[in-house]
């Protein structure tokens, strides 16, 4: 089980660096993203001490760690299963006696390292030097840090099956995947830190599952939040994800059966 | 003459053809609302909590910003109608090859290419365009002329043109460097980031955002004139000509690059 898991993730790895072109453009972007959220959150802090309990300092670490996050979150899995899917492919895959949602799960794992070296560290060391983005807080707290990482990187998983599987049942289209994806990153707190929104709709935002993908483990890198209602809040995140995984499971166990007698 | 006016007709029917065949796909008009829709909420949610939390934006109002973005969508949905062909020069037409087809056509092959990818479905982002920027207007209770519209109108126009040629030399670029994903990944950030104040960028980005990759032009100088920003309306006239210049450009680019895909044969 484990070398599957490992030949898993090599495929994944190596497939990022299959493509010459691809991974340099999806670097491309990210640069210029970071540099135009910048300039946007300097603009923002202009005339202004503090906004929404930030400082600027922390408003642009903000926007640079949730970034350099979803360069390695960013797999796009859903989409992989919706090809696969379209093109039949996915026969094969649900014939192998791997449970298909590990297999997924693997694959995009790997997939998020080969990410990893090749954008996401020199996002690092272009936010560092560039963009002034400050290092954690409080390098006591890693392990609450990694937690949360690890639980934000699983929901953002999770959230790909559920999509990905939907394509067992409806027509996939690239579309449906983009439209998700642009909800989850304004629920996420991608786009902008959850707390900018005003009372009423932040209070909601903040019991969403999806805080837990870049809002929560940026909260805890600039050490905004006590100790003390860490563990809460990554307990709570336990439920959410064993609640979403669950319901992938059922989803996929539905699908898969849907997909082999109409298949065939 | 007689070509022009053919080929006009020819595009005429391509285009009504399109729009016949694109109605048929029902779900795909649905899925492609409700994206544009929640695309939308997205970016207006975000301008809404900038502005909860700050008077102005460097002397920009909510309202001010979202008819920015409302004219931006615009332009863009009309670019979008048109020129979306464009994604898919480096896989389908270059690496799949379906260019040679085109090729044998006796019909120009932009054209051509234009007209087999015409997206009717994307009228809905020009609608939602047309929607925010009417809004925004509303409530800003602006005092506009005909002459100001048709300014407005020109400005557009240009828009669309940049747009276009913009992409247009992005995409002949995989004439030379062959691979499916082509180049257009920076360009969509750069877009979205146009829909804010050019002033927010400093002096050092500023001329690369209008001269370089000019969509200064395609929001918010065009919005300037229509907010009767007069300290913007110097840089808002030269639209028009960086237009052209660039539609120059992008025009020597292309046939430079569809001769070069032509004489490294099949």
């Amino acid at each position: 089980m484990r070398s599957l898991a490992g030949s898993l993730i090599k495929v994944g790895v190596l497939e990022t660096f299959a493509f010459r072109l691809k991974p340099l453009m999806m670097l491309s972007a990210y640069p210029v993203i970071m540099l135009a959220n910048y300039c946007l959150y300097s603009a923002i802090f202009k005339n202004n001490e503090t906004v929404a309990g930030y400082t600027v300092g922390q408003a642009i670490t903000y926007m640079g760690i949730a970034w350099l996050l979803r360069s390695a979150f960013n797999t796009q899995t859903d989409r992989l299963i919706g090809s696969r899917v379209r093109s039949g492919d996915i026969a094969l895959d649900l014939m192998r006696p791997i449970y298909y949602p590990a297999l997924v799960f693997w694959h995009g794992l790997g997939r998020s390292m080969g990410r990893a070296v090749i954008i996401s560290v020199p996002l690092v060391v272009f936010s560092a030097t560039v963009l002034d983005v400050s290092p954690p807080k409080d390098f006591g707290n890693w392990a609450f840090l990694a937690a949360s990482i690890a639980i934000g990187y699983l929901m953002t998983f999770s959230i790909y099956l559920l999509v990905g599987i939907a394509a067992f049942f409806i027509e996939y289209n690239l579309e449906l995947s983009w439209t998700v994806d642009m909800t989850v990153r304004l629920l996420a707190g991608l786009l902008i830190p959850l707390d900018f929104f005003p009372e009423r709709i932040a209070s909601l935002l903040l019991h969403s599952p999806f805080r837990y993908i870049y809002f929560l483990p940026i909260q805890i890198y600039l050490g905004r939040i006590p100790v003390g209602e860490i563990i809460p809040a990554l307990l709570t995140g336990i439920l959410w994800l064993i609640g979403m995984l669950t319901l992938g499971h059922i989803l996929y166990v539905i699908g898969a059966r849907r997909l082999s007698i109409q298949g065939g | 003459m007689k070509t022009i006016c053919r080929t006009f007709h020819l595009l005429g029917s391509f285009f009504a053809q399109r729009v016949k065949v694109s109605m048929a796909y029902r779900f795909d008009f649905f899925i492609s609302t409700v994206s544009t829709v929640a695309f939308g909420v997205m970016n207006i949610s975000l301008l809404y909590a900038i502005c909860s939390r700050i008077p102005t934006l460097l002397g920009w109002s909510f309202n001010e910003l979202l008819l920015i973005y409302g004219l931006g969508e615009l332009n863009f949905g009309v670019f979008a109608m048109f020129f979306t062909f464009l994604y898919r020069v480096p896989s389908l037409y270059i690496v799949e090859g379906k260019l040679d087809q085109i090729l044998t056509r006796p019909a120009p092959t932009y054209l051509q290419l234009a007209a087999e990818g015409f997206n009717f479905k994307d009228i809905i982002i020009v609608i939602k365009g047309i929607g925010i920027v009417i809004y925004a207007s509303s409530q800003l209770s602006l005092d506009l002329s005909v002459a100001h519209l048709l300014i407005v109108a020109l400005l557009c126009l240009s828009a669309v043109a940049i747009y276009s040629s913009v992409f247009t030399i992005f995409a002949s670029l995989s004439f030379w460097v062959i691979d499916r994903a082509g180049f257009f990944s920076p360009l969509f950030p750069i877009s979205d980031f146009s829909r804010f104040p050019v002033t927010i960028y400093p002096l050092g980005i500023r001329p690369f955002l209008t001269w370089l990759v000019p969509f200064a032009f395609v929001a918010f100088y065009p919005a300037t004139v229509i907010l009767d920003r007069g300290e913007f309306l110097n840089m808002a006239g030269l639209a028009p000509l960086v237009a052209l210049a660039f539609v120059l450009v992008a025009s020597r680019f292309w046939r430079a690059g569809l001769a070069r895909y032509e004489s490294t044969g099949t």
